[in-house]
């Protein structure tokens, strides 16, 4: 059975080569795109079990992919430079499950990433 | 931090003079802590430390976290060290990551590069088993530490890691007002301390388990072969079993003042105002140490050494002759080059290498002004004490700055260093200025409590009879005994 892919949206590429890395271990398959319009791409195409967006460097567009996840039944974290309740109202509103503040916790992710997943 | 079974054997800093500083060496098998602030040297001591290892035959690894490999070979070689001699496990930042965009956030540093370092660091040491370990800086952790109790823990494992492997570590710390490093301190089995200020280079070690040290501040400087370190003066021998054996002057009435002559093993301080004579008489006796065929050695600070031979051979003291056969050597000590600590040693060497019997500082104002030292005079204590003990005569001019007037022997607060004191004065009598020579002071035997004229002549110095006649001399205005008024010639 081949690992569940993760979808992963970040404008920094070394950050995704993190993910990409600590996703991998936890035994998904990381899809790590720097663009929203790849990002709706992936979104369009495999069915994704998860996705983890990074807001950061993103205009407001970014929450119009969150509610195409959301339509998509891909369950997914918002992840945000800081911690902002303007940034947890819109997030909950376009569905999230859950808003981390970067630098994230591996272990917090970990079980994140696990109830994800799994549903 | 030490090992389970720790050892009495030294290892060599690779600088001499630290070396004695830590009676021998570092103990091995221990870690220590080298910090000081940006420039102060301890990525050099570092250097050295591993560089005496490499010539040693030992395997010698630097660890850096800041400076890539290529810049401290160059950075080494500069100062003249040879460091091709020693590995080099570059952990610091490469220019990729700048051009690249490198820079990440989505996890702490800490949690990214802590094992990666942690696995360049294993097999670095499982390939190499290095003997000695230096890592520069271990500041590093405290930025793959989420918190101090992490970065105490890491430090401890790591360097445990070392010291298991059988090598001896050397880590320096980058500590700054804002963040200390007392807590590496407290881990390392020994703290070495460098300073710099305007007064120079300076080291100190503050601990050392398992060793005694010297304390205090020591003189540290650059040279051509990199770091040279100064331990300061202990004294050098028991002075109590020095044979007192009084040197003469030459000249029979200041031998007569002084009860015999001047003791080996004693400082005297020829105290006096600006040309009267405190010079000439210090090579006077220098002179006559020439003829028994004794050594001198002369470090003057104010005066040209030019000047000072050919001026010295119009009052029939030919030092250039003496020079020539061996007995005297003339040193002009120029202002600022080297630090009280470095001096002192150079004197010493010199009268254990020579068999120096007489030694001259002229003048103490100009010693204090030459050495680039904040504590100078305990420097010339430390100096004056080891001489003692080795038996050196040793002569001390001190410029009073009053040419007549109340009577001063020093300005500077400094006659407890002397055990005979020597005063030369001017005076004035019928109009006309001569000068005096007296003895204030003398530890080892009697002196004459009289005064004497004397004068510089093209056939040296001439001392005349005790001034029984006159009163006021160290007033510097004189009048004969039995008169009311000073003598102006006319008496009224």
């Amino acid at each position: 059975m081949s690992a569940p892919p993760v979808l992963m949206v970040d404008r920094n590429d070394r950050n995704l080569e993190l993910l990409a890395e600590f996703v991998e271990s936890e035994g998904y398959r990381p899809v790590a795109v720097t663009g929203l319009e790849e990002a709706r791409e992936e979104v369009d195409g495999d069915a994704l079990s998860a996705a983890l967006v990074d807001i950061a460097g993103f205009d407001d567009s970014v929450w119009k992919l969150c509610e195409d996840l959301r339509s998509a039944a891909v369950p997914f974290v918002v992840i945000s430079p800081e911690e902002s309740r303007e940034v947890r109202r819109q997030s909950r509103e376009s569905g999230a499950r859950d808003v981390q503040v970067k630098p994230l916790v591996p272990d917090r992710l970990r079980l994140l990433l696990r109830g994800l997943a799994e549903g | 931090m030490a090992p389970a079974s720790p050892t009495d054997e030294r290892v060599s800093t690779g600088i001499a003079g630290l070396d004695e500083i830590l009676q021998g060496g570092l103990p091995s098998g221990r870690s220590y802590l080298l910090r000081g602030g940006p420039g102060s040297g301890k990525t050099t001591t570092g250097l050295h430390f591993l560089t005496d290892g490499a010539d040693d035959g030992n395997t010698s690894l630097l660890i850096t976290f800041g400076e890539p490999a290529e810049q401290i070979r160059a950075n080494a070689t500069s100062v003249g060290i040879d460091a091709s001699g020693i590995e080099i496990l570059d952990l610091s930042p490469e220019a990729d990551f700048f051009a690249e965009g490198g820079s990440y956030d989505i996890f702490d540093p800490a949690e990214v590069e802590r094992d990666p370092v942690r696995e360049s660091i294993t097999e670095a040491v499982d390939e190499l088993e290095p003997d000695r370990v230096l890592i520069d800086s271990i500041t590093h952790y405290r930025y793959l530490a989420p918190d101090d109790f992490q970065f105490r823990k890491q430090v401890l494992s790591l360097v445990r890691y070392l010291l298991r492997a059988g090598a001896t570590v050397l880590f320096t710390s980058e500590a700054t007002r804002d963040r200390g490093d007392e807590d590496l301190q407290f881990l390392a089995d020994g703290v070495v301390h460098l300073e710099q200020n305007e007064s120079g280079r300076f080291v100190r070690v503050s601990k050392l388990r398992g060793s005694g040290f010297q304390g205090g501040r020591h003189g540290m400087r650059f040279a051509e072969d990199g770091l040279r370190v100064f331990p300061r003066l202990l004294p050098n021998g028991d002075s109590a079993s020095v044979d007192r054996e009084a040197i003469s002057s030459g000249v029979p009435e200041i031998d007569q003042l002084l009860g015999g002559g001047l003791e080996r093993g004693t400082v005297t301080l020829i105290s006096g105002p600006s040309g009267v004579g405190k010079t000439t008489l210090a090579f006077q006796f220098m002179k006559e140490a020439a003829g028994r065929g004794e050594r001198s050695a002369a470090y003057i600070f104010d005066e040209d050494r030019d000047v000072l031979m050919r001026r010295s051979e119009g009052v029939n003291l030919p030092l250039s002759q003496m020079e020539e056969s061996g007995n005297l050597q003339v040193i002009r000590e120029e202002p600022l080059t080297r630090g009280a600590g470095e001096f002192s040693r150079a004197v010493r060497e010199q009268v254990e290498e020579r068999d120096t019997r007489v030694v001259l500082l002229d003048s103490l104002s100009g010693y204090r002004l030459a050495v680039r030292n904040d504590d100078p005079v305990t420097h010339l204590h430390a100096l004056c004490n080891a001489l003692r003990g080795m038996g050196v005569t040793v002569l001390i001019t001190n410029e009073i700055q009053s040419i007549t007037g109340d009577f001063q022997v020093s300005e500077l607060g400094i006659s407890y260093l002397a055990d005979n004191i020597v005063f030369l004065r001017y005076l004035e009598n019928r109009g006309k200025l001569r000068k005096a020579i007296g003895v204030l002071k003398k530890r080892f035997s009697d002196f004459e409590n009289t005064l004497r004229e004397f004068e510089i002549t093209s056939h040296g110095l001439r001392v005349g009879d005790p001034l029984s006649e006159l009163r006021g001399i160290l007033q510097g205005t004189t009048q004969r005994v039995n008169e009311r008024e000073p003598d102006g010639g006319d008496g009224r």
